[in-house]
C-alpha cells in the first residue's frame, strides 16, 4: 500500500512540469518587429529612433564634429585615444575602430530613416492622416540628407577635386529586408543629387514649426532642410542657390532670428536652425561623455582633449576684444599642460549640451560668401558680415576694407573661422576652398585637398566583405 | 520519454510481485579494522534477491530456498562469497580492493567506479588546491587536469576566469563549460559592470573552494550528452564535503595568512627621462617644444601596495547510524598588491542526509555566502591604478603644495580615487537542493531533488566633487533567481556475468533575471553617499528577462563479466532560447570498455595490473547563444531609441525563428593502464570534437544598417590528446615521492564559416582588430602586420609587406597569420615528496606555443604623444649607423607609427610557472598523543607564482593574460593586472 503512494507522489511530481508553455517566455524590453510598422504611434516610435540614432556620439554627437576642427586648424587633438591621435596627425589606417563605428551608425540612421520611407504609407490605422504620413516621410529624408551629407564629407574628396567625380558613398535608399546587397559607392556628385533631391522632396510635407520650441529646433522644419540645401550648394560651389535658400532662412523671421549676443548656445532659441537635442537622461552617449568630455579640462569634468590651437589663438587675437573669444578659459588639458578650451559646451557633468547642427548665423556667412564669390565685392555680403561683427564687438566693414574681392571672401573665411569654431565646420571650409587643413608644421604638406590622408578610410572591414568596394579604398589607405 | 517511464515502472510492479519470503538471514560488513561497511551489496547467489547494508554495517535478507550463499560487493572492497551455514547470522570482514581502480568517480546523476566507467572524465581533488590562497575554485582548475585550459585573465582579485574543456568550439556563443554543485546546475552569468576590462569578475565568486570535496570535469560524449544542450563546452561536476555515517564528529581548523607582490611590472620612465625623450623627439622632428612643469613623482611605485591575504575555516563533519552532516564556515579576506583591491567572502555550508527508514532517505546541501568586493578599475579604464600609475605623465603630482588632492585630468587621479570614491560591489548567493530517494523495491530508487540557485548582486558607485563636478553615484542591484526540480528513477541488477544499470529522469529548470540601475549627479557634499542625495538623475534603467529548459533523459549501463563494458545516454532538451521553429533537440551518445587485463590470456603479463580500452561517440550541444531572445527580431525602447522625451523605437537584432543549438560530435578513445600494482597510472584519451552549426554573427556590410545576424552556420575542430600521469616514484616508511603531471594537446581549426574572404581566398570572421577565425586555421589566428626591427643602417623601423619585402611604410593589407592565441598544450606537473613529518609540494603548470598580444604596448612605446608616460625601452633609440635599437630614429617617417599594432606588441606566450611550492610539517603522533583536544595538526609555509620561465624577451608583465575572461578573444592583454607573487603560512589543526 505504502508503495502505491509513492508512485502516487512520483507520477505527480512529473506530471507537473510536464508543460510546453514554461518554453514561451517573452521578452519585456522589447517587441517585435512586426509590431512596429502597423500603428502611428509604432512609426512614430521608430521615427524617433532614427532622431535617437543620429544623436550618437558617432554621427552629430560630436566625434566628428571635434574631429572637423582638430584634423584642421582650430583644435590641437592631446587626448590619448590612439584612434583619434591617428586622425589628428594624419596617420590614419583602414582598421580605425572609430572610423568604422562613425561608417556604421551613419548608415544605421539612414537605413532607420528608410524604413520610415518605405513603409509609413502601408499603414492604416484610422485617424493616421496622409498629412501625418507625409510629414513622418518628409522629416525621415531630412535625416537621411543630413547624414548622407555629412558621411560623403568624411570619407570623399570635396567636389573641387576632379569635379565631384570622385567616389562618394554608397547610396542605399531601401529599407534592408534580410537580402544583403553589396552596394558600391556612387560618386560624389551623385551623392550630392541625392542629398538634394531629399531635402526638395522634403521642404512641401516638413512643418515650419512645432508647438514646443525644443522640436522647431530639435526636428526637421522647412527651414533646416533649406538651411541644409544652402551649406550643400555651398559646398558645391552653386553661389547662387546658395545665396537663395540662406536668404529663405535669414527671413523666415521670427522662426530665425541672429542672436544679439553668444548666450544662444543650448538655448533652442531662434539662433537655431537644428539642434539635436540632449537631456541628463537621454543624450549622445548617455553617462559617458559628449561634446563637452572634449572640450572641457578634467577639473570641470571633461578630460580636456581639444583644447585651441595657437593658430586659432592668433587668429582671434589679430582683433582684439572678440566677445566669442571671451567665450573661453584656460585649464589643465589631456597631456598636463595649461591650455585654453572653448566654453561653448559647458556641461561634462551630465552632457546635456545640444549639438549646433546648423544655425542661423550659418546662413549669414553662407550668403556674404556666396554672394561675395558670385559678384565680388558687394553690400548686402558686407551687410550681413556686419551684423555678425557688430555682434562680436568687433569694427564694421565697409566696401572700401577690401581691394579685391579675394580679400572680402578670405575675411568671410576667417569670420567663418571664428563664428563657427568648435561646431566641427572649419575642415570643409578649408578644403572646398582649395586650402591645405593645416598651414605649418610637418602635416602642412600632405593636408591640401586631394590628399589622401585629409578624408577617412572606407572602414577595411566593409572593404573585407563588401566585394564592390574592393576596388574602391580610397587612395593611400 | 514519459511512456518509457511508464513501461520501467510496470517492470517495478511485476518485480515486486515475484518476492517471496522463506528464511531471514542477517549479519554484518566490516571491514579489515573492524569498521562497519555501509552500502555493501548483499545478494543470495543465483537469484536477484538482494539487499544493501545500513550504515551500521548491518543487513538483514529474506534468502529464498535453495539458495547456499551469499555474495556481497562494496566500492572499494574485492566482492566476496560466504556460504549460508545452519545459522541466519553471517559476518563478513571485506579486503580493500584496489583502490584506485575501485575508487567511485562522479558521474552526472550518479556515480560509478573507476574500473566501470566508460566515459572519459577527469577529477581534481580537495587535495590538489587545499589550502591554496585562492579566490574562487575554478582558479584551481588551472594545471589539475588534462584538457582542462584554464587562464587567469588577469591577477585582480575576483577576475574572470577563461576556461576551456577540450578547446573552444564556439565562435561567437559561450565557451565557457557548465557548473553543476551536488546536482544543482549554478547560473554563472556575470553580474558585475565590466570596469575596463573585457568583463566583470568571476561570477563564480561566490563559490568557497574549501567546502569542495571534488571536482570531476566530464570530457567525452559519453560524459556530457547526458547534459544536452550544455554539453558541449565540458560539465564541471562538483561534490561537496560530506559527513560519514557512525564516525565520531571531526572538527577541522584551517588558518593562514600572507602577503602578495605582483610578479612583475612595466618598467616607465622617470619624469626626468620623460622630458628628455619628448624634448628631443619634438625638435628631432621640428615639432614646436612643450613646456614641461618640473618635479616628478612614481605613480606605479605609489599604486603597488603588499597585498594582504588570510583565511579561517572551521568545519565538523561525521554521523550516526541515521544521519550524516557536514557543517563548515569558511571567512576569507584579501588586499590586492594595488590599492583600493579587496575582496571580503563569508561563507557557511549544511549539508544533511537522514535516513528515515530502510527505504526512504532525504537530505540537503545548502550553502550560503556573501562577498564583498573592493573594486578597482582595470585595463582599459583610466581608474584603473595600474593603468593610469603606468601612463600618467611621471611630473604630475597627486597632490597641491597643501597636500591636498588635486584632479590629474583624463588619467585619472588614481590615488585620489582610491581614497575618495567608492566602488563597492557585493554579492550574495545561496545555492543548495532538498531531496528525496525512496527505494521502491530493492534494486530500484526514485529521487526527487528540487533545487535553488539565487544571486543578487549589488553595486555601488560614488564619485567625490574633486573627481567629477558635484559628484556623481550609481547604484545597480541585479538577481538571476533560479529553481529546478529533478526527477530520477535508477534501477540496478547483477545477475551473475550480467550488471544492468537504468537511468530515466525528467527535469524542469527556469531562471529569472531582474536588473535595476539609478545614477544622478549633482551632491550638495561629498558626504552624501546615497544616489538619492543627487539632484539629476542620469540613468533609471530597469530590465527584465527569463528562460526555462524542460528536458528528459535516460542512462543504461551493461556488463558482461565486469569486462565488456557498454553505456548509452540520450537527453532532449527544450529550451525558451532557441528558436521557434527549432524549439527541441535530441542529444545522444554511446559508450563501450574492455577490460584486457581480466582476460585470461593476460594473467601471465605480471607488471600490469589493469589494462582498460575505452571509445565513445556522441552529440552534445551549446545554449549559449547570445542572451535569451536570440531567435527574434526585435525593436528596442529606453534611450537608446528615445529622443528629446518622446519614447522611441530602434531594431535591436534580426529574426531567425531557425536560431539554435550548437551541435557537437566528439569521439573519443582511451587507454588507460596501471603498471607494478598501481605504481604507475596512465590515462591517454584521443579525441576529436566537430561542432557544426556554430553560432555566427554572419557580418553584413554596415550598409545594411545592421552589423551582423546569428545564424547557425559554420564548423569548427577541437582534436587532441589528454595525457594523465600518476606515479608513486618512491614509497618506503618514512620517505614517499609521487609525480602527477597532465597534459592536454589540442589543435584547433575551423573547419568552415560563412563566405567572407580574405586576400588569400580563405574565408575569415573577425575576432578582434588583431585576431580571425580563419578557416584552415585556429579561430584565435592573430592577423597583424609582421614587425622585422629597426634597420641598423637608416634607424628606420621596418615592417615586412605582401610580398616578403622590408616597408617603412605597411598597409593593413599587408596583414598575415603570424600565429594563434591558442596552446598547443598546457597542463602541470606536481611532485610530492614526505619526509617523516615533513612534506614538499611543488606544482608547475604550462603553456607552449600560443602568442599573446601585449596591446597596452602601443601606448607605452608610443613614441609620438606626449600625453602619456612610455616605458623606459624606446629610450634604446637608434642614433647612429650600426645601432641596434629598439626604437627608430626620432627623425624617421617610421617613429610616429612605430607603435602600430604589428608583431611588435605580439610575443611568445609560452610559459612554465612554478605555481605552488609549499612545505609542511605535521606534528608526530607521539606529541599528538600528549595533546588533549588536538588530533592532528599540520604547519606550512606555501608560496604562489613564485618562479616563471619565459621568453626572456617578453615584455610583459604577465604572459598569462586572456582579456575577456568568457573566452572569445584570448591571449590579449591591456595592462592586465600580473599575477600576484604570494606567500602564505598556515595550519591545519584537528579536534
Amino acid at each position: 500500500m505504502k508503495l502505491y503512494k509513492l508512485y502516487a507522489v512520483m507520477l505527480l511530481t512529473i506530471s507537473l512540469f510536464s508543460c510546453k508553455k514554461e518554453l514561451e517566455i517573452e521578452p519585456e524590453q522589447s517587441v517585435s518587429d512586426n509590431a512596429v510598422f502597423t500603428s502611428k504611434a509604432g512609426a512614430q516610435g521608430a521615427l524617433n529612433g532614427v532622431y535617437s540614432t543620429a544623436q550618437l556620439i558617432n554621427v552629430f554627437g560630436s566625434q566628428p564634429q571635434i574631429m572637423g576642427d582638430f584634423q584642421a586648424d582650430n583644435v590641437e587633438f592631446v587626448g590619448s585615444f590612439p584612434t583619434l591621435q591617428e586622425i589628428f596627425q594624419f596617420t590614419t589606417i583602414s582598421t580605425n575602430v572609430t572610423v568604422a563605428g562613425w561608417w556604421q551608425d551613419h548608415y544605421r540612421v539612414i537605413l532607420r530613416a528608410n524604413s520610415i520611407i518605405d513603409r509609413v504609407n502601408s499603414i492604416t490605422e484610422t485617424g493616421f492622416t496622409d498629412a501625418q504620413k507625409k510629414q513622418m516621410i518628409a522629416e525621415a529624408k531630412f535625416m537621411r540628407a543630413l547624414t548622407y551629407f555629412q558621411l560623403v564629407n568624411l570619407f570623399a574628396q570635396p567636389v573641387q577635386i576632379n569635379g565631384g567625380n570622385n567616389l562618394g558613398v554608397p547610396l542605399v535608399l531601401k529599407e534592408f529586408t534580410g537580402v544583403v546587397e553589396f552596394p558600391g559607392r556612387a560618386t560624389v556628385n551623385e551623392t550630392h543629387l541625392q542629398i538634394k533631391k531629399d531635402l526638395e522632396e522634403a521642404i512641401p510635407d516638413l512643418p515650419v514649426s512645432y508647438t514646443a520650441a525644443s522640436d522647431t529646433r530639435g526636428r526637421a522644419t522647412k527651414g533646416s532642410a533649406r538651411a541644409l540645401l544652402s551649406r550643400l550648394h555651398l559646398y558645391r560651389g552653386e553661389w547662387t542657390e546658395a545665396a537663395a535658400f540662406a536668404d529663405a532662412v535669414i527671413t523666415a523671421t521670427p522662426t530665425y532670428v541672429l542672436a544679439s549676443n553668444y548666450s544662444f548656445y543650448d538655448g533652442n532659441t531662434a539662433e537655431d536652425v537644428f539642434s539635436i537635442q540632449m537631456t541628463t537622461t537621454d543624450n549622445s552617449r548617455t553617462g559617458a561623455g559628449g561634446w563637452a568630455s572634449y572640450h572641457r579640462p578634467a577639473a570641470n569634468g571633461g578630460r580636456g582633449d581639444c583644447p585651441f590651437t595657437t593658430n586659432l589663438e592668433l587668429a582671434f587675437q589679430a582683433e582684439p576684444g572678440d566677445k566669442r573669444f571671451l567665450a573661453s578659459a584656460t585649464g589643465v588639458a589631456a597631456d598636463g599642460v595649461s591650455r585654453r578650451f572653448t566654453l561653448k559646451y559647458p556641461d561634462a557633468v551630465n552632457n546635456t549640451d545640444n549639438s549646433p547642427v546648423i544655425r542661423v548665423t550659418e546662413m549669414y556667412l553662407n550668403r556674404a560668401e556666396a554672394l561675395a564669390e558670385k559678384d565680388g565685392i558687394n553690400q548686402t555680403s558686407i551687410d550681413l558680415m556686419n551684423a555678425l561683427r557688430t555682434r562680436a564687438g568687433l569694427a564694421t566693414w565697409t566696401l572700401a576694407t577690401f581691394a579685391t574681392k579675394q580679400e572680402l571672401v578670405d575675411a568671410i573665411l576667417n569670420e567663418r573661422r571664428k563664428e563657427l569654431c568648435f561646431e566641427g565646420h572649419r575642415r570643409m571650409d578649408l578644403l572646398r576652398k582649395g586650402k591645405a587643413l593645416r598651414s605649418s608644421g610637418p602635416t602642412a604638406a600632405i593636408s591640401k585637398p586631394g590628399d589622401p590622408k585629409v578624408i577617412l578610410p572606407i572602414p577595411q572591414r566593409e572593404v573585407d566583405i563588401n566585394p564592390s568596394l574592393k576596388s574602391q579604398q580610397n587612395p593611400g589607405y | 520519454m514519459r511512456k518509457l517511464l511508464f513501461t520501467l515502472l510496470g517492470v517495478v510492479f511485476l518485480s515486486a510481485q515475484l518476492l517471496a519470503q522463506t528464511r531471514t538471514v542477517s549479519g554484518k560488513v566490516t571491514d579489515a579494522n573492524d569498521q562497519p561497511v555501509p552500502n555493501a551489496s548483499v545478494t543470495a547467489k543465483g537469484t536477484r534477491v538482494g539487499t544493501t547494508t545500513k550504515g551500521d554495517g548491518t543487513f538483514s535478507l529474506d534468502v529464498p530456498d535453495g539458495v547456499k550463499s551469499l555474495i556481497f560487493s562494496a566500492i572499494g572492497f574485492a566482492p566476496q562469497e560466504a556460504a549460508i551455514g545452519e545459522g541466519n547470522v553471517i559476518n563478513v570482514s571485506l579486503k580493500a580492493s584496489d583502490k584506485s581502480l575501485d575508487e567511485v568517480v562522479i558521474v552526472a546523476y550518479g556515480q560509478q567506479t573507476q574500473k566501470a566507467k566508460t566515459q572519459s572524465s577527469s577529477v581534481i581533488k580537495a587535495d590538489a588546491f587545499r589550502n591554496m590562497p585562492i579566490v574562487s575554485p575554478t582558479q584551481a582548475l588551472q594545471g589539475q587536469a588534462a584538457g582542462v585550459n584554464m587562464t587567469n585573465s588577469s591577477g585582480l582579485l575576483g577576475a574572470a576566469p577563461n576556461v576551456q574543456v577540450r578547446g573552444s568550439s564556439s565562435l561567437l556563443g559561450g565557451t565557457q563549460p557548465l557548473y553543476v554543485v551536488d546536482g544543482v546546475p549554478l547560473n554563472d552569468q556575470v553580474l558585475s559592470t565590466a570596469q575596463g576590462g573585457g568583463s566583470g569578475l568571476n561570477p563564480l565568486v561566490d563559490l568557497n573552494p574549501n567546502d569542495i570535496e571534488s571536482m570531476t570535469i566530464l570530457k567525452d560524449a559519453a560524459a556530457v550528452a547526458i547534459y544536452g544542450s550544455r554539453g558541449t563546452n565540458g560539465v564541471i561536476l562538483i561534490k561537496t564535503k560530506k559527513g560519514t555515517n557512525n564516525q565520531k564528529t571531526r572538527v577541522n581548523l584551517d588558518y593562514f595568512t600572507g602577503f602578495s607582490k605582483p610578479t612583475d611590472l612595466l618598467d616607465m620612465m622617470s619624469a626626468d627621462e620623460f622630458r628628455t625623450f619628448v624634448r628631443d623627439y619634438r625638435a628631432a622632428r621640428n615639432l614646436s617644444a612643450i613646456n614641461f612643469p618640473t618635479g616628478e613623482f612614481d605613480w606605479q611605485k605609489a599604486v603597488v601596495q603588499n597585498g594582504k591575504v588570510s583565511s579561517y575555516t572551521l568545519s565538523a563533519a561525521g554521523g550516526n547510524e541515521k544521519t550524516k552532516f557536514y557543517l563548515g564556515g569558511t571567512y576569507f579576506t584579501e588586499s590586492g598588491f594595488t590599492i583600493g583591491n579587496d575582496i571580503r567572502r563569508l561563507s557557511g555550508r549544511i549539508n544533511l542526509e537522514h535516513d528515515v527508514s530502510r527505504r526512504v532517505k532525504f537530505g540537503t546541501n545548502f550553502s550560503i555566502s556573501n562577498t564583498k568586493s573592493d573594486r578597482i578599475g582595470v585595463e582599459n579604464n583610466t581608474f584603473a591604478p595600474l593603468t593610469s600609475s603606468s601612463l600618467q605623465l611621471p611630473y604630475v603630482q597627486p597632490r597641491d603644495v597643501n597636500g591636498n588632492f588635486v584632479n590629474t585630468g583624463f588619467i585619472q587621479n588614481v590615488i585620489a580615487i582610491e581614497a575618495l570614491n567608492t566602488n563597492n560591489f557585493n554579492s550574495r548567493r545561496y545555492t543548495g537542493n532538498a531531496f528525496a530517494e525512496f527505494k521502491l523495491i530493492d534494486n530500484l530508487k526514485f529521487r526527487t531533488d528540487w533545487g535553488i540557485d539565487n544571486v543578487q548582486t549589488e553595486e555601488r558607485t560614488r564619485t567625490v566633487d574633486l573627481l567629477s563636478p558635484g559628484g556623481a553615484a550609481s547604484r545597480t542591484v541585479q538577481q538571476d533567481q533560479k529553481w529546478l526540480s529533478t526527477n530520477t528513477l535508477t534501477y540496478e541488477k547483477r545477475l551473475s556475468d550480467h550488471f544492468v544499470g537504468a537511468l530515466a529522469g525528467q527535469s524542469i529548470e527556469r531562471s529569472d533575471f531582474d536588473a535595476i540601475q539609478v545614477a544622478a549627479t549633482g551632491f550638495a557634499s561629498d558626504r552624501l553617499p546615497n544616489v538619492a542625495s543627487g539632484s539629476t538623475p542620469t540613468t533609471t534603467f530597469a530590465s527584465r528577462s527569463a528562460w526555462a529548459l524542460e528536458s528528459f533523459f535516460g542512462r543504461v549501463n551493461y556488463r558482461f563479466r565486469d569486462k565488456y563494458l557498454f553505456e548509452a545516454s540520450l537527453r532532449r532538451d527544450g529550451s525558451s532560447r532557441f528558436g521557434s521553429d527549432k524549439k527541441y533537440g535530441t542529444f545522444w551518445a554511446v559508450s563501450g570498455g574492455w577490460i584486457i587485463s581480466d582476460e585470461e590470456f593476460f594473467k601471465g603479463v605480471q607488471f600490469i595490473n589493469n589494462l582498460k580500452l575505452t571509445a565513445s561517440y556522441g552529440t552534445s550541444g551549446n545554449d549559449r547563444i547570445g542572451g535569451d531572445f536570440p531567435s527574434l527580431g526585435l525593436y528596442g525602447g529606453g534611450v537608446g531609441s528615445d529622443y528629446n522625451g518622446s519614447a522611441g523605437l530602434n531594431p535591436v537584432q534580426i529574426p531567425n525563428p531557425l536560431l539554435s543549438w550548437e551541435e557537437t560530435r566528439q569521439w573519443d578513445i582511451g587507454l588507460s593502464a596501471s603498471f607494478f600494482k598501481s605504481r604507475i597510472n596512465l590515462n591517454v584519451n584521443l579525441y576529436n570534437k566537430r561542432t557544426t552549426n556554430n553560432l555566427i554573427g554572419v557580418p553584413l556590410p554596415f550598409t545594411t544598417g545592421y552589423a551582423a545576424v546569428n545564424q547557425n552556420i559554420g564548423e569548427i575542430e577541437n582534436k587532441g590528446v589528454d595525457l594523465e600521469l600518476n606515479t608513486v616514484n618512491i614509497k618506503g616508511k618514512n620517505f614517499e615521492w609521487t609525480t602527477s603531471l597532465n597534459a592536454g594537446f589540442l589543435k584547433n581549426t575551423v573547419l568552415s564559416l560563412p563566405t567572407n574572404k580574405d586576400e588569400a581566398g580563405r574565408d575569415f570572421l573577425l575576432i578582434s582588430t588583431a585576431q580571425r577565425a580563419i578557416v584552415g586555421h585556429s579561430r584565435n589566428s592573430f592577423y597583424v602586420i609582421p614587425y622585422i626591427g629597426v634597420n641598423t643602417t637608416t634607424g628606420d623601423a621596418e615592417w615586412l609587406d605582401k610580398t616578403g619585402k622590408p616597408t617603412t611604410s605597411p598597409l593593413q593589407a599587408d596583414r598575415r597569420i603570424v600565429g594563434s592565441a591558442i596552446p598547443d598544450f598546457t597542463g602541470g606537473i606536481t611532485n610530492t615528496v614526505r619526509f617523516k613529518e615533513f612534506d614538499l609540494t611543488a606544482f608547475f603548470n604550462f603553456s607552449y606555443g600560443n602568442k599573446v598580444l601585449i596591446d597596452g604596448l602601443r601606448f607605452t612605446e608610443n613614441m609620438g604623444s606626449a600625453a602619456f608616460n612610455k616605458t623606459k625601452n624606446i629610450l634604446n633609440y637608434w642614433k647612429a649607423a650600426g645601432d641596434v635599437a629598439f626604437a627608430p630614429r626620432l627623425a624617421s617617417s617610421t617613429a610616429p607609427i612605430f607603435n602600430q599594432l604589428s608583431t611588435l606588441q605580439l610575443q611568445d606566450g609560452s610559459y612554465m610557472r612554478l605555481k605552488v611550492l609549499s612545505l609542511g610539517y605535521r606534528l608526530p603522533s607521539r606529541v599528538i598523543e600528549k595533546l588533549k583536544y588536538i588530533t592532528s595538526a599540520r604547519f606550512y609555509v606555501l608560496g604562489q607564482n613564485l618562479f616563471i620561465w619565459q621568453d626572456k624577451n617578453f615584455r610583459g608583465p604577465d604572459a598569462e593574460v586572456s582579456a575577456n575572461g568568457g573566452g572569445l578573444v584570448t591571449g590579449e592583454s591591456f595592462f592586465a593586472l600580473p599575477q600576484a607573487r604570494t606567500i602564505t603560512f598556515g595550519v591545519n589543526i584537528g579536534l
